[in-house]
């Protein structure tokens, strides 16, 4: 399985950044046919339009941009002739901040903020995504000691994405009291991270070349911490499986098919969900035993199965990570050889929901051109085929389990 | 008599001078006022017109009883107003239009005085030919006028059988001597629900009503629907110890009601739901006879029984009046966008009339039994008739009237739906069509009447109530003065004050009306959603309204929501419509095959269907005799 990452046209010739797990990087033109999302991927920063339906009784029912059901300014263009949804298009440019343009022009230190501010709730991954593409374009790799650290932080950001899209997702249900206590848990999480990192989204902390350091014993203390959130998260997720009112408005909801990965190259929780994974975490050496979690149905309700399932699995990946960063001593990064320098870069990470890829070129130590893939810009496009055919009511359901967030679209 | 004789000159001279529209109507206009009159002076004291001995024992006789004197009055208000508008609105039409209307108002006024089976019959199909024809005068017609036509002769068929049977019992055609005679009592009963369009013989009128011009289509579910409810009073007042019809009609009239308002609010055309809100009215009225006559001969339920009636007599009024408004007033809208759905006539009330669109809002609001309209008083009179039923001892008719009154209730219920959804889209909708002009001083001037009706009627209901002579049903109780309040059930239990209730509006509606007009500088700004303002592309339509209902009724709707490349919509139909359908190509289908193979002109064919009917017809009389 390969998914096209986006189309890179820094200068006059127009390159393909691609990727297939093991590989990522850039590929000739020549290969778009083998990707039937490449029209509406060069054009991504405008409305998405798939169809467009008509007759007398076909309305367009607008969503946004100000809507008690987005959480952020967007607008859902809803055709309908009443409850079912025949064709979805989704604007997302009222959240574009230009963060490319932004950087460009920018030492990598001013730039970082930047990556960080794309989605606050993806700071973290961002931010090492972003810095990992600079640090291959500079020639340079982190020290084991990092690449822990780099691991406990992703996982932590993990954890407490997946409890807050599982809240929204049961506020969506009506399920009142579980998601007042998700909620409370997500605070709880990034309180914690208040507490310990001195960052509630874990900013500041991935430089180039490196991760900021903390004392180890202030590891441990928060992981005994981070162990009562997660063993209550899931005492509460197990009793909330016992909801067939909850699970059925879960169930066959937005049902996603292989056709549609093909059609829109989504990843995350949402490939997971179809039993595919394009999860990078299986092809680093810091997680090289890491399994992805894998549900067969495809709805809303294996999306969120995933998502649980992977708040214990991060859990477990951070215990093991930390008993060994015990263990580790700091370290410089490593210069690579200076073959291996080059003007550009690109770095990944494996964010709650989906893969972040930065393509960056540098010149004189500034940023020369960026290119950001998030994993939202793929999962909305999903979200609209996942809608399609499915009534109103269904709509939050379908939406929220998801986990895409239109700052990280729209960038 | 000098009234009965003018009503009659009246419309003689009106169908005399047809050619002269304005004439003809004014003279109709002017028979209805004295049928009116008659209806009044009727009321008083009985009066018999006309006894004329055609053979022994054949005669025909014409008069005047309290029931058919509310008959009069109620339709001949409604007759009247229609002929009033018709005076503006058939210069749409030929001049035989206003032919057509002088005639159906005489023999109306001959139906609803006949005493004998003949002038009865020969005015009853003097109606179905005069409405014929005038719905054949909107082009393109032939297939709804013959569906009319087809239910209005089997209406017809029925009561030939139930006068052949009263022949057979009583050897006259004198209606009063129908008494316990169970084959008159069945016949005439279906011919007359069948009249009153009562599910499931109502299958014509979606199509009909919708094509025909609104004059005709507000005669149609008025006056026309009328000869069948004061036909079913008639028989029921004749035979009021066959329990079983008045079960019958509690059934047949809460699952019609329900029907009828299901496929109202299904309706996405104009006139398409005022016809179905016509089916649930005339139910609920059969409904409320029901309960009236399966209580009538029980001492204890004497109150209930008389109430119930009350009731029925209350939705006649309601339902006679709020539905000539507001047909009248979308054929104004209709005529003036020329239009037929209500998607496409929105604005009536900015655009085409303030009056006309106040006529839908009126009309429509009391139609979904908003206070203290007329619509209001009948509808919760219905309900306390169903809810003071727990009177009744016997369990399984208990259950009955449980069932059915929620039926009811639930038809009450979508009969609001589908009524705001008229007046949403077309009074108060957006205009989405430039208006034609026409002229319509009478048209405004009817429909202003009918507002001040259905208004002022609510208000006086009090009054009404003593006028049918029911006074026992007036009380006070607290601040309400007697004889404001209505009550259904003695000691007093469940009570109504239309009066105060209109007061109250009243001031409220001064008291805002007020603070509103303090505010000088109110700033006027487009309706925005969601921070945007609304584009023309995003309003909703009518069928997104309707299609929750027909979504979840998806079986009884038979609702497919069709996909065609680019174009997608919603398709449904009236359930009982199909059996019809295949009724319809059944039938098709045997003529067809009779008129190839038996009745194909073959010479051989004929001979042997002659020799045929002529030994049957032998063996006939040499065996009966």
């Amino acid at each position: 399985m390969k998914r096209l990452l986006g189309i890179i046209s820094s200068d006059k010739t127009e390159k393909l950044l691609v990727s297939s797990g093991t590989f990522t990087g850039l590929v000739d033109l020549s290969q778009k046919k083998d990707f039937k999302y490449y029209d509406w991927l060069r054009d991504r920063d405008s409305v998405y339009t798939d169809s467009n339906i008509t007759s007398e009784e076909v309305f367009n029912f607008r969503l946004g941009p100000l809507a008690g059901a987005n959480q952020e300014c967007s607008i859902y263009h809803l055709k309908t002739y009443g409850e079912r949804m025949l064709a979805v298009n989704i604007d997302q440019t009222y959240k574009s901040r230009k963060i490319e343009d932004l950087m460009v022009g920018r030492s990598f230190d001013e730039a970082i903020p930047l990556a960080e501010s794309v989605c606050s709730n993806f700071a973290f991954s961002h931010s090492v995504a972003f810095t990992q593409a600079i640090e291959e374009a500079l020639g340079l790799e982190l020290s084991g000691y990092s690449k822990l650290l780099r691991v406990i932080f992703l996982e932590i950001e993990r954890i407490y994405n997946h409890i807050y899209v599982i809240a929204k997702l049961s506020i969506s249900a009506a399920q009142k009291v579980y998601s007042s206590h998700l909620l409370y848990l997500f605070e709880r999480c990034i309180s914690l991270n208040s507490k310990y990192f001195n960052s509630t989204f874990l900013k500041k902390i991935k430089k180039v070349g490196e991760v900021k350091d903390f004392p180890k014993e202030l590891f441990l203390n928060y992981l005994e911490e981070l162990k009562k959130v997660v063993n209550e998260f899931k005492k509460i997720y197990n009793f909330s499986l016992d909801s067939r009112n909850y699970l059925d408005r879960l169930h066959n909801t937005g049902i996603l098919t292989i056709e549609d990965f093909y059609n829109t190259g989504f990843d995350g929780p949402a490939l997971k969900a179809m039993n595919y994974s394009l999860d990078i975490r299986e092809f680093s050496k810091t997680t090289k035993n890491f399994k992805p979690i894998l549900e067969e149905e495809g709805d809303s309700l294996a999306r969120m199965i995933v998502r649980a399932k992977e708040v214990s699995q991060s859990l477990e990946i951070i215990e093991e990570s930390i008993e060994l960063f015990q263990e580790t001593q700091p370290e410089s990064p490593k210069s690579l050889k200076t073959s291996q320098k080059r003007d550009s870069g690109i770095g990944q990470s494996e964010s709650a929901s989906g893969t972040i890829t930065y393509y960056v070129e540098i010149k004189d130590q500034k940023i020369e051109f960026v290119y950001i893939s998030t994993p939202s810009t793929f999962l909305f496009r999903a979200i609209q085929k996942a809608l399609v055919g499915q009534i109103f009511t269904d709509f939050p359901f379908t939406v929220d389990s998801f986990g895409a967030f239109f700052c990280d679209c729209a960038r | 008599m000098i009234f009965y004789t003018l009503s009659v000159v009246c419309f003689l001279l009106g169908i005399i001078s047809f050619f002269k529209n304005k004439l003809s109507c004014i003279f109709a206009v002017l028979g209805s006022v004295f049928s009116i009159a008659v209806g009044i002076l009727g009321f008083e004291r009985s009066l018999n017109i006309l006894n004329l001995a055609l053979f022994q024992d054949v005669s025909l006789r014409l008069g005047i009883d309290k029931t058919s004197s509310i008959f009069l009055i109620i339709a001949f208000i409604s007759f009247g107003i229609i002929a009033f508008y018709s005076i503006d609105f058939n210069k749409l039409f030929s001049k035989r239009m206003a032919l057509f209307i002088n005639i159906s108002m005489l023999a109306m006024f001959f139906v609803l005085t006949a005493q004998d089976a003949i002038s009865f019959l020969i005015s009853f199909e003097c109606i179905t030919i005069a409405i014929f024809f005038s719905i054949l005068e909107r082009k393109n017609t032939y297939k709804e006028a013959f569906s009319f036509l087809a239910f209005s002769e089997v209406s017809s068929i029925a009561l030939f059988i139930a006068f052949g049977a009263l022949w057979a019992q009583t050897g006259s055609f004198i209606i009063a001597n129908a008494v316990g005679n169970i084959v008159f009592m069945s016949f005439a009963y279906l011919a007359f629900i069948i009249k009153m369009d009562i599910t499931p013989f109502h299958v014509w009128i979606s199509s009909t009503y919708s094509k025909s011009p609104s004059n005709v289509a507000a005669i149609l579910s008025v006056p026309v629907t009328l000869i069948g409810t004061y036909g079913i009073f008639r028989i029921f007042a004749l035979n009021p110890n066959i329990e079983i019809f008045a079960i019958i009609s509690i059934l047949l009239g809460s699952v019609s009601a329900l029907w009828g308002a299901l496929q109202a609010a299904r309706s996405r055309s104009l006139k398409k739901l005022p016809a179905y809100s016509t089916i649930e009215n005339n139910s609920m009225i059969l409904a409320s006879l029901g309960i009236a006559y399966l209580t009538a001969n029980t001492q204890s339920l004497q109150y209930l029984s008389q109430f119930a009636m009350l009731t029925a007599l209350f939705i006649i009024i309601s339902h006679s009046f709020s539905k000539t408004a507001l047909f009248l007033s979308i054929g104004h809208a209709k005529e003036a966008f020329s239009e037929e759905l209500i998607d496409n006539v929105g604005g009536v009330f900015k655009y085409v009339s303030k009056i006309t669109g106040l006529g839908i809002i009126i009309a429509g609001l009391s139609l979904s039994a908003f206070p203290p309209l007329i619509g209001f008083v009948s509808d919760w009179m219905l309900l306390e008739t169903f809810f003071q039923s727990y009177k009744i001892d016997d369990l399984s008719l208990k259950l009955i009237i449980t069932f059915s009154g929620i039926l009811i209730t639930l038809a009450i219920g979508l009969s609001s739906f589908g009524m705001k959804k008229l007046i949403g889209f077309s009074a108060l909708g957006t205009k989405t069509k430039e208006v034609i002009n026409i002229e319509s001083l009478t048209m405004k001037i009817s429909e202003a009447i009918l507002i001040f009706l259905v208004i002022a009627l609510g208000f006086i209901s009090p009054l009404i109530v003593i006028g049918l002579g029911y006074p026992a049903f007036l009380d006070g109780l607290l601040a309400v003065p007697k004889p404001l309040l209505i009550v259904s059930s003695r000691p007093i239990f469940g009570v109504l004050s239309p009066t105060i209730f209109a007061i109250m509006i009243f001031i409220f509606f001064v008291a805002l009306w007020k603070l509103k007009s303090k505010e000088k500088d109110v700033k006027r700004v487009s309706p925005w959603v969601g921070g945007l303002e609304v584009l023309s592309t995003e309003s909703f339509k009518i069928g997104a309204y309707s299609f929750i209902v027909e979504s979840l009724l998806k079986p009884l709707n038979q609702t497919k929501e069709i996909r065609e490349g680019d174009t997608a919509y919603v398709y449904s139909i009236d359930l009982i419509e199909t059996f019809y359908s295949f009724i319809t190509k059944l039938s098709n289908k045997i003529s067809s095959f009779f008129s190839k193979t038996i009745m194909n002109s073959s010479i051989h064919w004929y001979i042997a269907y002659i020799i045929g009917a002529f030994i049957i017809t032998l063996m006939y009389f040499k065996f009966t005799r």
